[in-house]
């Protein structure tokens, strides 16, 4: 019984695998296979998903967000590749579905790892798997620049990840979480005295450049300057990707590292609360004068990274449910948002939508999609009656009852900001425009994405609202 | 126009389903009626109906009903664009009547705000629809801010937000205070009251009929129901205290709105500024805290809803044909449009409060009150604002009816039309039978408000 995660993996990985490469790289078969095979491996994985769901063998080794990321792979696949947007960008290169394949090979071994040093290794193959995976699908001078910024700063961010590790190794002699993690607990809740190894030993200072390089991966501040230049210069698809698969694994690694080393770390700061708020801060003011969706969503993931930090207490389960709501509702809506937008097409010369006024009044010439994403945006400031509006109030109760009304009073005003932001682009999205204003006219070919973004806003409406306990199911 | 007929046949039976729950309310029974819980979230959440919440959901879904039919009989609309927001301001608006719970109290408050937003928008008159509808949206999220501090605020130092656990709750006055100042804010930009009354007549203005009809027939109402529903019974010592405060304010509004009336060119305008003199009359008399007076208010707020949007039909019908709000281009209306001018006068007479019209019970009741309680300064702005509303109402309706028409050659215009004389018809119907008959409403009323 205790084998049965690892065999579940190998036989993920395994069909994955052998069964895409083949496919793809079938010269007969060309384009259409790929675009064929790949749903067939989706919907594959979406069977193994629900097959884990029914039963509860799984639980104790394998987390929510490593049966939620098939899934998620899932939702980007089907809606990246679909036929028209893979002509007008040219994406049908077989490069971007290995560099998929192998990114979640790599994943797969992130979840399961116990040494510091596997970690390690296996960050640094994501990043070279970014790397090329900025380049894949369209190639200028623009694009380039930015995924050298890209690479560079992620190296960075290695370079304070082997730091923090050889801090660790000093300290401890050995680099398993799960041993470090025990050691620290047994230290800190049982002995009489609350006190840390990090207080006692010299050289312990070099385990917060493990803390740091997390901050670079999940682009927090104050290490999140160069994302919203680097999503501005890539391909929509690739945006996609980046805003909705690596911050799973990255946010279960950080889960991970966090109840093990960094509670310990910082149990008498208030570091991880004032980072919060920094993002919140930069996340909700940089909003205000963006009107390119890359950019927009840049500044959006760095505000709801800092909602999440803001909740974020491991040993307080009820918190971080709200806090895991928050961050999946945050990232389906931005989905949803951005599967809308790859497959619209323009009616005169055939691209896609990049700037927010180019959605004016979308609501007269396609009203669902209209309806979805504004009832998307209005969730996504938190009003009552829409999605975050829960866990919005229970970030406040929590706030409030903790005395720190300096923070709610903060949390206020860049709640106003967010509304003020989205309601303008409600305005543009939904009102019909004045007769003098230029309108573009979209269509929208593929009806099978259609009804599958409808299905998709369905279970986040009504599942996540309806019953928010799903959730802690899992956690 | 499946649709449409579908809607309004639900919409009908809602509305029957209201009657049948006047019919089976027992007025001798001094608790809540039809109790249902909810199990949500952890939350026990309460929902359930005395004679004030009746009398609410009735006028809703009376007014919806209505609004419905005049966008069914409208061609030139598509009506597909308004039903799901009409429905579910209707559905939200009921939910809101009935909740038991200062929680779902705020949720559904700030709900209607998201449909209303979107119907404002959609379905406007002119370019500023944009502008009073981020107006309307901005103005009641500031009072949301409030709202919510103040809901977490009841919440942390009681563990329940069910009204029927705050009844008895206890709390210390510089506490009940701060929570009562913000509470009071949120309930005052629904009035509106002075410093927060702009976003009304911006509404109002670019708003189209149905908009305004549920603008001023529903949404105002909302803050005479918290306010007699949550303030009053569960901060009863800070609303003691703040009382000359509330007085003083909604003194000012009325006697400001009226001023502002006198001056204003736009029907629309005008009836927009009459509804904060009323609403703010209404406040005068739940904050005199005498019992005729209060009867008074909620009676008001009642005929208000029926009266101002029957004007506001009649507004519309006019724009129907003369495309105009101006009150410069409208001339010689009792020989052009001799029913539409006569349903006119009627409901203007209801505004001013004339005899024999719902409006008069509610002015009188608040004046006897305001006498009792010998509020005097009170007592000579409000009688200078009631006269002047007659003045300005009758410059309006004279300006419209009787001024001789320059040009002989005035164009051909057809009178009402059958959905406009049934609308017409019925709120009349309701504003005469109030009028005569207010013991209808006041046995609904009067037990609750003895209690309080």
């Amino acid at each position: 019984m205790f084998y049965l995660p690892y065999i579940y993996l190998f036989v993920n990985i395994f069909i994955f695998f052998t069964y895409n490469t083949y496919f793809t790289l079938l010269k007969k078969s060309g384009f259409p296979s790929l675009f064929k095979f790949n749903f067939y491996f989706g919907f594959y994985v979406l069977f193994l998903f629900f097959l884990l769901m029914v039963y509860d063998f799984l639980i104790f080794d394998i987390s929510i967000l490593e049966l939620l990321l098939p899934f998620f792979i899932l939702l980007f696949l089907i809606s990246v590749y679909n036929y028209h947007y893979i002509i007008l960008n040219r994406a049908s290169s077989f490069e971007l579905i290995l560099l998929l394949l192998l990114f979640s090979f790599f994943i797969q071994f992130l979840f399961l790892s116990d040494s510091l040093f596997f970690i390690f290794m296996i960050l640094e193959s994501l990043n070279f798997i970014f790397y090329f995976l900025f380049l894949v699908v369209c190639f200028n001078a623009t694009t380039l620049q930015a995924t050298i910024k890209y690479f560079f700063f992620n190296t960075i961010a290695s370079l304070f990840f082997i730091l923090g590790y050889g801090g660790i190794v000093f300290i401890y002699g050995v680099d398993s979480i799960s041993f470090i993690s025990l050691f620290n607990y047994s230290l800190f809740f049982e002995s009489n005295s609350i006190s840390t190894v990090f207080q006692i030993l010299p050289l312990s200072f070099l385990s917060y450049f493990l803390f740091i390089a997390m901050m670079f991966k999940l682009y927090s501040v104050p290490f999140q300057y160069f994302i919203p230049d680097v999503y501005e210069q890539v391909p929509t698809s690739i945006v996609l990707f980046f805003i909705f698969l690596p911050p799973t694994p990255f946010l279960f690694l950080f889960i991970k590292l966090y109840t093990s080393i960094f509670y310990f770390l910082l149990f008498d700061t208030h570091l991880l609360l004032v980072i919060a708020i920094l993002n919140i801060f930069i996340g909700s003011f940089g909003l205000v004068s963006q009107y390119h969706f890359h950019r927009f969503v840049a500044f959006a993931s760095i505000s709801a990274t800092g909602y999440f930090f803001l909740m974020f207490d491991p040993y307080y389960e009820i918190s971080i449910m709200f806090a895991f709501v928050f961050y999946i509702i945050y990232l389906l809506s931005t989905f949803l948002f951005f599967t809308i937008i790859l497959n619209l097409i323009r009616t005169t010369n055939y691209s896609i939508p990049l700037f927010f006024t180019s959605l004016r009044s979308l609501f007269d010439s396609n009203r669902l999609l209209g309806y979805l994403i504004s009832v998307s945006f209005f969730s996504l400031i938190g009003l009552p009656s829409s999605l975050f509006f829960f866990s919005k109030a229970y970030f406040f109760i929590q706030v409030f009852s903790s005395f720190f009304y300096f923070i709610v009073v903060f949390l206020y005003i860049s709640t106003l900001i967010n509304v003020y932001i989205y309601i303008k682009f409600i305005r543009n999205l939904v009102f019909p425009a004045d007769a003098n204003v230029s309108c573009f006219h979209y269509h929208f070919p593929n009806f099978f994405i259609c009804w599958y973004i409808l299905v998709i806003f369905l279970i986040l409406h009504g599942l996540l609202f309806l019953y928010p306990y799903y959730i802690i199911l899992f956690i | 126009m499946l649709m449409r007929k579908i809607f309004l046949l639900v919409n009908i039976c809602i509305l029957i389903g209201v009657l049948i729950l006047w019919i089976v309310h027992d007025p001798f029974k001094l608790t809540y009626q039809v109790l249902v819980t909810l199990d949500y979230l952890d939350l026990t959440l309460l929902l359930g109906l005395d004679g004030i919440s009746i009398s609410f959901i009735y006028l809703t879904s009376f007014l919806v009903t209505l609004c419905n039919i005049s966008v069914f009989s409208n061609k030139s609309t598509s009506g597909t664009y308004y039903i799901p927001s009409l429905f579910s301001i209707l559905i939200i608006l009921i939910f809101l009547f009935a909740v038991l719970d200062l929680f779902l109290f705020y949720i559904f408050f700030e709900a209607i705000i998201l449909p209303f937003f979107i119907y404002m928008g959609i379905n406007g008159y002119a370019k500023r629809r944009v502008h009073a509808a981020m107006l309307f949206f901005f103005y009641s999220f500031l009072g949301s801010i409030f709202l919510i501090i103040a809901l977490f605020s009841v919440y942390l130092q009681s563990g329940s937000t069910s009204i029927l656990d705050l009844y008895d709750l206890y709390l210390p006055f510089h506490y009940e205070a701060f929570i009562w100042i913000l509470l009071f804010i949120s309930i005052a930009i629904k009035v509106p009251m002075f410093p927060f009354h702009l976003w009304l007549p911006e509404a109002h203005v670019q708003a189209s009929t149905e908009g305004s009809v549920l603008l001023a027939g529903v949404i105002l109402k909302l803050s005479v129901y918290g306010l007699i529903r949550f303030i009053f019974p569960i901060f009863p010592y800070a609303t003691y205290y703040f009382s000359p405060l509330v007085l003083l304010f909604a003194t000012i509004s009325v006697f400001y709105s009226v001023m502002t009336t006198l001056r204003q060119i736009d029907i629309k305008r005008i009836i927009a500024y009459s509804s904060i003199t009323h609403m703010n009359f209404t406040i005068i008399g739940l904050f005199l805290f005498n019992y005729t007076s209060i009867m008074g208010a909620l009676f008001m707020s009642l005929s208000h809803g029926l009266v101002s949007s029957a004007l506001f039909f009649i507004v519309g019908m006019l724009y129907k044909r003369f495309h105009t709000k101006l009150i410069f281009y409208y001339r010689d209306l009792f020989t052009r449009l001799p029913i539409i001018t006569f349903f006119f006068l009627l409901f203007t007479l209801g505004n001013i409060g004339f005899p024999l019209t719902c409006g008069f019970i509610g002015e009188l009741l608040i004046l006897i009150g305001v006498f009792v309680t010998k509020s005097y300064l009170i007592m000579v702005f409000c009688s200078i604002a009631l006269f002047l509303t007659t003045v300005y109402s009758f410059i309006l309706f004279d300006k419209l009816a009787f001024t001789q028409s320059t040009t002989l050659d005035s164009p051909f215009m057809l009178d009402i039309e059958t959905s406009e004389f049934f609308i017409a018809v019925t709120l009349l119907l309701h504003v005469i039978l109030f009028g005569i008959f207010p013991s209808l409403f006041f046995m609904l009323l009067q037990d609750f408000i003895f209690i309080y």
